[in-house]
C-alpha cells in the first residue's frame, strides 16, 4: 500500500487550502477560481503553537467540504524499512505500530500519524516502508490547527509532492537513483530519490544572486558532491539523472560545466499548455507547487490522521449508501403509500363489498348443487324402463321368476327364470340370444357372456318341468347398470 | 470530525433502518391484501354470472323443487305421499297390499317407504312408470318383482324414498303433491 494518495477533487480549486510550514514561519493559502492561490502574511510558528491567532484566511476560505494540505519541511517526516512478508493491512499496521512506538515512546500519538508502503521487489525480499511523523511540534500544530477549526486532511511534505510529481511525469524516474536541484530565489534544495521513492533532502543556502555563476555555484558544486557521495552510501548506487528547476534559463548549462555530468532542466508541458514546473522567486520550496502548477496537480501523498483517513475512505461509501438508500427509501414510501391508499379505499371497500355480495356466492353454490343433484337424480336408471327393457329382451317360451332391481346404491339388476327349449343345444343358442339382447339394451361392459349365467334344469332329475312338450331350463344372471 | 463521521453513520443506518421497516410493512400489506382483492374478484365474477344466468337459475331451481315434495307438515305430506300411491296403483289396476314408511317420524331428509303391490307384470310396469313420472319426489331406491307365471300375477316389493320441504303458509298446498293424479 503506498502513502495516502488523496485525490480532493482540486477541479474545485476554491475548495483547496493550503497550509505551509518553512523556515519556523506558517502560511495559508487559498485556491481561487482562477487556478491562483492567495496567500497570507507568514506568521510565527512559535507564535501560533502557543496560541497566536492563525493570519486571517485569504478571501476564497473553504466551505466544510473543502481540502486542505498541510505541508511541512522534510526533516519532519521520518523514514524506516523492515524485510516484511504479509500484505495484509491489519497485521501491517499492527506492526507498524508496535515499532514506532517502541522507537519513538516520547511521541504517544505517532500511531494515528503515519503511513507504509512496499517496494516494487520481488514477494521474498519484500520490505516494508513506514513513513512517520518525528517533529514533536508537527504534533502541537496538528492541534492547534485543530482547536482553530482548520484540520488538514493531508500532511505532506515539498518531497514528497515532487516525489508524486516526478513519478506521474517521468518515465524513467523509477529507475534508479536521481537528484533533483530546486533553486529558489537564494536557496538550493536538493531531494534523492531512488527507484521512484524519495531518500534524503537537503538545503544550501546560495552566496548572494550578484555574485558571478562561478563564484554563486563554487560552494555548490562542493555541497553537491557531497551530497552524492552521501547518496551512494545510503543507496549503494551511483546517481543515474540530476535534474534542476531553476529561474534561470542559464543555470543548468552552468551546473553541467561545473558538475562535470549531465544536469537536465525540467520544464515539462502538462498538456493544454500549463506549465507543470513553476519556478518561483521565492525562498520556499513549496512555492513551486503554488498556483497553476499546483491546482493541475492529480492527487498528493502524504500521512493522513489515522481516524480521519478511515473517514475519507468511508466517505464514498457513506455517500453512497445514503444517496441509495434516499431513493429506494422514496420508492418503498411511494409504495408503501399507494398501499396505504389501497386499504383506504380498496381494501375496506372490497371487504364490504365481499360481504354484501356473499348472497351471490351462495346462490351460485346452490345452483350448483341443484345441478349435481338433477344430474345425479336423471343418471338414476328408471325403473320402468329397465323392467321393460328386460320384458322385450326376452325370448319366447322364456318366464321371468324373480327381478330384483337396486337403484339407489350401486344400480344392477339380478334376474331369475325358466327359458323352455328344445334340448340344451336349443337352449343355449335362446340363452345367448337373451344375452346378446341385454348387453345391447343396457350397453353392460363388459358383456354379458354364457359363463355369467347360472343354468340348470327346472324342477328336479325324478320330476323335470316341461313347458309346452320342451324341457324346462332355469336360468340366474345379475349385471350392473349404467 | 469525527462526529460527523459518526453522524453520516447514523443517517445512512437510519435510512436503512426506515426501509427496511418499510419493506415489512409494505409485504404484510401486500400479504393482507392480496386475499381481499381475490376474494373481491372472486365475488365480483359470482355476481355477473348469476346475473346472466338468473333465469337459468330460475329453471333450475323450479326443476330441483319437482324432486321435493313441498309440505306444511312432515306427517301431514306423508299422508299425501300415501294417498298418492293408492290412488296411482287404483289408477293402474294393481292392489296396493303395503305403503308403510320406515319410521314414524320423518326425518328432515326424508323417509322410506315399503310398497307392496300385486298385479299383471304389465301393469305393475305401468305403475311404476306412472310413479317415475308424476313423483319425482318419491324415488324408487329398489324393486324386487317375484312373478307367478302360472296364476299371471306378481308380486312387487318396492322401496322407495319419500323427500319432502316443509314450506309454511299457502306455498304447501301448491306443491307437487295437489296435482299428483
Amino acid at each position: 500500500m503506498p502513502l495516502p494518495l488523496v485525490n480532493p477533487s482540486i477541479g474545485l480549486q476554491t475548495d483547496v487550502q493550503i497550509i505551509a510550514v518553512h523556515d519556523d514561519e506558517i502560511h495559508f493559502e487559498t485556491g481561487q477560481s482562477d487556478l491562483s492561490f492567495l496567500r497570507s502574511e507568514g506568521s510565527s510558528l512559535a507564535g501560533f503553537l502557543d496560541g497566536g491567532a492563525p493570519p486571517a484566511m485569504p478571501a476564497a476560505g473553504t466551505g466544510p467540504r473543502g481540502f486542505r494540505l498541510l505541508i511541512v519541511p522534510d526533516h519532519w517526516f521520518g523514514q524506516v524499512e523492515f524485510p516484511f512478508q504479509s500484505r495484509k493491512g491489519g497485521v501491517v499496521e499492527s506492526f507498524a505500530k508496535r515499532q514506532l512506538q517502541a522507537a519513538h515512546p516520547e511521541l504517544p500519538l505517532i500511531e494515528a500519524f503515519y503511513a507504509y508502503r512496499f517496494n516494487r521487489g520481488e514477494p521474498e525480499n519484500q520490505r516494508l516502508s513506514i513513513a512517520y511523523l518525528q517533529e514533536p511540534r508537527g504534533y502541537q500544530l496538528y492541534e492547534r490547527l485543530e482547536d482553530c477549526g482548520l484540520v488538514p486532511h493531508l500532511i505532506t511534505t515539498p518531497a514528497l509532492l515532487w516525489e508524486h510529481k516526478l513519478q506521474s511525469r517521468l518515465g524513467e524516474f523509477v529507475d534508479g537513483g536521481r537528484c533533483l536541484i530546486q533553486m529558489v530565489g537564494q536557496c538550493c534544495f536538493l531531494y534523492f530519490f531512488f527507484g521512484g521513492w524519495f531518500l534524503f533532502s537537503r538545503s544550501i543556502t546560495l552566496p548572494d544572486l550578484s555574485l558571478s555563476p562561478d563564484e554563486r555555484f563554487g560552494g555548490l558544486v562542493y555541497e553537491l558532491n557531497q551530497s552524492f557521495y552521501l547518496f551512494a552510501q545510503k543507496a549503494k548506487a551511483d546517481l543515474a539523472g540530476i535534474y534542476l528547476v531553476s529561474p534561470r534559463a542559464e543555470d543548468p548549462a552552468l551546473l553541467t560545466d561545473l558538475l562535470g555530468r549531465e544536469v537536465k532542466p525540467l520544464a515539462l508541458g502538462a498538456g493544454q499548455g500549463q506549465p507543470v514546473f513553476a519556478a518561483q522567486e521565492s525562498d520556499s520550496p513549496v512555492a513551486a507547487f503554488m498556483g497553476e502548477a499546483f491546482a493541475l496537480e492529480n492527487g498528493f501523498r502524504g500521512i493522513a490522521h489515522r481516524r480521519l483517513k478511515r473517514e475519507l475512505d468511508w466517505k464514498p461509501v457513506q455517500t453512497a449508501a445514503v444517496v441509495i438508500g434516499t431513493v429506494t427509501l422514496l420508492t418503498i414510501a411511494a409504495e408503501s403509500l399507494f398501499l396505504w391508499r389501497g386499504f383506504a379505499r380498496g381494501g375496506s371497500g372490497a371487504a364490504a363489498f365481499v360481504v354484501s355480495d356473499a348472497a351471490a356466492t351462495e346462490t351460485l353454490a346452490g345452483f350448483n348443487d341443484a345441478l349435481a343433484f338433477i344430474s345425479a337424480e336423471v343418471r338414476k336408471p328408471s325403473a320402468a324402463e329397465t323392467v321393460a327393457a328386460v320384458m322385450r329382451s326376452l325370448p319366447p317360451e322364456t318366464r321371468i321368476k324373480t327381478l330384483a332391481l337396486a337403484i339407489a346404491d350401486q344400480p344392477g339388476l339380478r334376474l331369475e327364470g325358466v327359458m323352455a327349449a328344445p334340448g340344451p343345444e336349443a337352449f343355449e343358442l335362446r340363452l345367448a340370444a337373451l344375452l346378446d339382447r341385454l348387453n345391447q339394451g343396457f350397453a353392460i361392459s363388459p358383456p354379458l357372456s354364457l359363463q355369467d349365467v347360472v343354468c340348470h334344469p327346472a324342477g328336479n332329475e325324478s320330476d323335470p318341468v316341461v313347458v309346452g312338450g320342451q324341457s324346462a331350463y332355469a336360468f340366474a344372471l345379475e349385471f350392473g347398470l349404467p | 470530525m469525527n462526529d460527523r463521521f459518526t453522524k453520516r453513520w447514523v443517517l445512512v443506518v437510519a435510512i436503512w433502518s426506515v426501509a427496511g421497516i418499510l419493506t415489512l410493512w409494505n409485504t404484510a400489506g401486500v400479504n393482507r391484501l392480496a386475499p381481499l382483492q381475490t376474494a373481491h374478484e372472486q365475488t365480483r365474477m359470482d355476481a355477473d354470472y348469476c346475473r346472466r344466468q338468473a333465469a337459468r337459475m330460475v329453471e333450475v331451481a323450479e326443476k330441483q323443487a319437482r324432486y321435493y315434495h313441498t309440505v306444511a307438515a312432515p306427517n301431514l305430506g306423508l299422508l299425501a305421499a300415501q294417498e298418492t300411491l293408492r290412488r296411482l296403483a287404483q289408477s293402474r289396476g294393481v292392489s296396493l297390499l303395503k305403503a308403510e314408511p320406515a319410521a314414524e317420524q320423518p326425518s328432515p331428509e326424508g323417509v322410506a317407504i315399503a310398497l307392496r303391490l300385486v298385479g299383471s307384470l304389465a301393469d305393475g310396469a305401468a305403475f311404476l312408470a306412472l310413479l317415475e313420472q308424476r313423483c319425482p319426489y318419491l324415488p324408487l331406491a329398489a324393486v324386487k318383482i317375484v312373478s307367478d307365471s302360472a296364476a299371471g300375477i306378481a308380486e312387487f316389493d318396492i322401496s322407495l324414498h319419500y323427500r319432502f320441504r316443509v314450506v309454511a303458509g299457502p306455498q304447501a298446498a301448491a306443491g307437487p303433491a295437489a296435482g299428483a293424479i
